[in-house]
């Protein structure tokens, strides 16, 4: 299974690579645009993708930044602070913008938010999410049962 | 050629000619935008100004074409003249001299940006620029407030004398208008022997510390005589002592109009402002302190208002008065505050400058220096680093190497810089390779035995020994901890004594700090013998036991700090993220890996698990900022022991900590074990543990105990106003309840004193949600409507121009993630709405 692991750092993409290593492609993408173009190169079976990126410049983060800091007053650092840590939700939907239909597993824990979440999974099509506690055999069984 | 002819011509004052020449430049290069603006400005000298905004629009990122295009619309076209003026700020990075340009702009279409533009500008600046007094005559023209107007021509004329006289007359006529205005205004009442006996009533019981009672009779008292300055200047005193700081303010505002020859009402106004709002007012402060002593000049409030103008950077108004203080006999005070404004900085000392060693080359010099600087960049605060940065790093090491590939200082950086990236293999052999020019490096060799250490290298034990006999401060302090675990005091004290002698500072200092207290310690247990013993083991339980039972968990720090419950949930949601979700999830696979027979993976364990930015160390690190949240608002955070969720966290995580270099078959029950509570237990609780705190119901209960206070502070304005409630089934917020009411309290007094300023009759509140597309997540929307016609917008609340109460409520709102906006509303002439971030977990 070939998987994009779209994160900020190399967190995901070197642990996947070390404990699951059998059955699995990884590639990894830094940020939203260049999962895109990556996406528009290679061919995939799944996305996994994580929630908060903190350490990529603002230019790369996907997100109106107006709009945002406009959320809260006109706080530019509010606003980055919010687009940074829903930065994965972003990718999520200009992934589907771009009319990419791949299955994609959210790193997020959405257990105790289940109308946000309701609400998130009837607009984005196949996606599915993992708490943050969850082991790479989890992970594995998640991408799984998407190919399933 | 012909540029060097256009600009002869120009020397010589012939304009025509240097038309041709600079065209026949910009036909040969069109894409040279210098010489579009050199053609622009010579057609403009020739009042061919068509032309030349047409060879202006060439340049389109040539600041001085984009400066001239944009004076050129000011008039006819302001708007895009702003244009122009906020792209010309963004090409010169904010340029001071650009916001004047901008407030010019901007006092033609929204004069209140253009007072804020002249605000920022005179913060800034150092000299005045041509256009700061236009800019200011303009911007101030066009205000509806006098107010705001007389602040920015008296600041503005502090800048410089030139400035101050350019503006005198604008300036004397304005303040002679205001004046006018004030007196015109000025009907105070005066109090009859009954009321003035229940003002004096009010005074006895506020000097006795009662202070509701004498809030109640003033304001009973204001209801009936509501034109009395006694009365609004003692309520003032009364909420100021209640702690109710904007109501202190609108009393002793009100009494000023009401009596604007009284100095000491201007004065109290001014201390309010200064003492209350953490700087933020000082202007206004200073304004008023200028009318008290228009009215009586008084050496006390001369001394006040040079500090107020030294604190608020007006050092020319603070001169000014310390000037007159000198005049008026007062030297003494004024003396020390003088010499404080006359301080010259020292010329800083210059030391000549470095070469590079000699046989390097400064190429290669310079090349090493710049990865350097590259690597310290890149590394980012939270201890990872940024990779792209470290590119950069590695190319210019390379480039140092390739021009000198014997140099010590290059061979090192490119080293570490493999070290960083993980190439081990490749940092040994520079490493190496140094030490074959020089074998006598201590850090060098400390370097190598470390890599090698991580390696798993045989030579590793040896290469550190050598190091610490050559005095590596690395190899001495790994050795002494080595000794220490090991129960070896002699030997580890030995090693730090050589550390210490040799050393006062090294990264490991601090490890190297600890380890001699430890060592010390233990050896003076040991030389006091028995009765030391006996005491020790009766005085340690005692002081563990006390510094158990001392300070809070982290849910009652909470309740006693509710402010601080953002920065709380960012570091808890930090831990779960960067400790549990990056590092420790993935020890069951480990555990498995092992268990199947593998060796573990050493690499991704001294990473993970015990690397600098792994999972201990982050753990550490985000329990710390908690502490110093705590530490920071005077209390003691004690997670060890008063925190049932952290404190079985901490002990599982310093259970992994202690099997730093010992991860293998034998102690992975105790890692599976540990790692089991953090990805387990631990993670479900730290997940709910701010569950239900500062979460409170927004519903007509909440809008009605908000009306009722903004009722009682004047009830006279209330009368007859119907406020209409729509709350739905209300809605639950994460916020301090004190912030929610005072949002509700500063929105409804605003909408009621401008309602009774116009005699409208009816305010509304209405309960709405807003839903994110992207993020899904839901704000509530408080909608407090009216039918007030005098204009607001959403930058005016924002901005500084406005009712501080809606400034109180921009701050609540913004504190807790929400927002305020002015918007249009069906019925109603608008509502002011404030957004605020639903709770969503259940």
């Amino acid at each position: 299974m070939r998987v994009l692991v779209v994160e900020d750092g190399y967190e995901y993409s070197e642990t996947l690579g070390e404990f699951l290593a059998d059955g699995f492609t990884w590639v990894r993408a830094g940020s939203g645009p260049e999962a895109l173009r990556l996406l528009d190169g290679s061919t995939f079976d799944a996305v996994f993708l994580d929630m908060r990126f903190d350490r990529v410049p603002l230019a790369e983060l996907l997100g109106d930044m107006e709009a945002t800091a406009d959320r809260f007053n006109g706080d530019d650092v509010q606003a980055r602070a919010f687009l940074e840590d829903h930065q994965g939700l972003f990718v999520l939907a200009a992934l589907r913008e771009a009319g990419c239909g791949l299955p994609v597993l959210v790193s997020y824990d959405f257990g105790n938010e289940e109308a946000r979440w309701e609400r998130i999974r009837t607009r984005q099509g196949p996606v599915d999410y993992l708490p943050d506690n969850a082991s790479p055999a989890v992970i594995a069984g998640k991408l799984a049962a998407f190919s399933r | 050629m012909f540029r060097d002819s256009a600009v002869g011509l120009e020397a010589q004052g012939d304009d025509r000619g240097a038309v041709l020449r600079w065209e026949k430049v910009v036909e040969i290069d069109p894409d040279w935008q210098e010489g579009w603006c050199r053609l622009g400005e010579a057609l403009a000298r020739l009042d061919r100004l068509e032309e030349a905004q047409r060879a202006w629009r060439q340049g389109p990122w040539h600041p001085r074409c984009v400066e001239a295009q944009g004076r050129a619309w000011l008039d006819e076209h302001p708007a895009w003249a702003l244009e122009s003026f906020e792209k010309l700020s963004v090409l010169t990075s904010q340029e001071p001299y650009t916001d004047l340009l901008l407030a010019r702009a901007l006092a033609r279409i929204e004069p209140n940006r253009g007072a804020a533009a002249i605000d920022r500008y005179l913060r800034r600046a150092g000299e005045p620029t041509p256009d700061l007094v236009p800019a200011v005559r303009e911007v101030a023209g066009a205000l509806d407030d006098p107010e705001t107007a007389l602040a920015l021509y008296t600041r503005a004329s502090d800048l410089d004398e030139t400035v101050a006289a350019d503006l005198a007359e604008p300036l004397l006529e304005l303040q002679v208008d205001v004046r006018a205005t004030e007196l015109m205004g000025a009907t105070a009442t005066p109090l009859t022997g009954p009321q003035r006996r229940v003002l004096d009533e009010a005074r006895a019981a506020f000097g006795q510390g009662r202070l509701d009672d004498a809030r109640a009779l003033l304001e009973q008292l204001a209801d009936r005589v509501a034109r009395s300055p006694d009365v609004w200047a003692t309520l003032a005193d009364v909420r100021e002592a209640q702690g109710d700081i904007a109501g202190a303010e609108a009393a002793i505002q009100l009494a000023r109009t009401l009596d604007p020859l009284s100095g000491d009402l201007h004065a109290r106004a001014s201390e309010i402002l200064a003492e209350h709002y953490g700087y933020r007012f000082d202007e206004e402060a200073l304004a008023a302190l200028d009318r008290a002593l228009d009215v009586r000049e008084d050496p006390a409030l001369l001394e006040r208002h040079a500090r107020l103008a030294m604190r608020a950077g007006r050092p020319r108004a603070a001169r000014r008065s310390l000037e007159r203080l000198v005049e008026l006999g007062h030297a003494e005070t004024a003396g020390p505050l003088l010499a404080d404004l006359d301080r010259e900085r020292p010329a800083p000392l210059q030391l000549p400058p470095v070469p590079p060693p000699e046989g390097v080359d400064p190429r290669a010099w310079r090349a090493v220096h710049r990865a350097r600087v590259y690597e310290e960049r890149a590394r980012l605060q939270d201890g990872d680093w940024d990779r792209d940065l470290l590119a950069r790093a590695e190319a210019s090491a390379d480039e140092a190497l390739a021009l000198a590939p014997d140099d010590r200082m290059a061979l090192h950086q490119r080293a570490r810089l493999h070290a960083l990236a993980g190439e081990r293999a490749d940092a040994i052999a520079l490493y190496r390779r140094s030490l074959d020019a020089d074998r006598d490096q201590p850090e060098v060799l400390g370097r190598l035995a470390k890599l090698l250490a991580l390696e798993g290298d045989p030579e590793a034990d040896a290469t550190l020994l050598r190091a610490a006999g050559a005095g590596s401060p690395y190899a001495l302090v790994e050795l002494a901890r080595r000794d220490v675990r090991a129960h070896r005091y002699l030997s580890a004290r030995q090693h730090l004594d050589r550390y210490f002698r040799a050393n006062s500072s090294s990264p490991w200092h601090d490890e190297a700090v600890r380890l001699r207290e430890h060592v010390r310690t233990v050896s003076f247990a040991v030389a006091a013998g028995g009765v030391a013993l006996a005491l020790t083991v009766l005085l340690v339980p005692l002081l563990v036991r006390w510094r158990r039972r001392r300070g809070l968990g982290l849910l009652a720090f909470i309740e006693r700090h509710p402010r601080s419950l953002p920065e709380v949930a960012r570091l808890l949601s930090s831990i779960r993220h960067e400790v549990i979700k990056h590092n420790i999830s993935s020890v069951p696979a480990l555990v498995d890996r092992v268990e199947a027979g593998e060796a573990p993976p050493a690499a991704w364990v001294a990473e993970r698990l015990f690397g600098g930015n792994g999972a201990v160390a982050r753990f550490r690190d985000y329990t710390a900022q908690l502490e110093g949240l705590a530490a920071r608002a005077g209390e003691r955070l004690n997670l060890r022991h008063r925190d049932p969720v952290f404190a079985e966290g901490i002990r599982a995580m310093d259970g992994i900590a202690a099997l730093e270099g010992r991860v293998g078959a034998r102690t992975l029950g105790s890692l599976a074990r540990h790692a089991d509570v953090l990805v387990g237990p631990f993670y479900e609780r730290v997940g709910t543990l701010l569950e239900g705190v500062c979460v409170v119901s927004l519903d007509r209960a909440s809008v009605e105990e908000a009306w009722a206070a903004v009722v009682a502070e004047a009830p006279h304005r209330a009368e007859g106003v119907v406020l209409t409630c729509e709350m739905g089934q209300g809605a639950r917020i994460r916020i301090a309840r004190a912030d929610l009411l005072d949002i509700l309290v500063n929105l409804l007094r605003n909408a009621l004193e401008a309602s009774a300023e116009e005699g409208r009759t009816r305010l509304g509140v209405r309960l709405d949600e807003d839903e994110d597309f992207v993020t899904g997540l839901v704000r509530v929307e408080i909608r407090v409507c009216d039918d007030v016609e005098k204009r607001l917008t959403t930058a005016m609340i924002r901005g500084r121009y406005i009712d501080r109460g809606l400034g109180i409520a921009v701050d609540l709102s913004s504190r807790a993630g929400g927002s305020i906006h002015v918007e249009p509303e069906d019925g109603w002439k608008k509502a002011v709405v404030v957004r605020l971030p639903m709770e969503e977990r259940a």
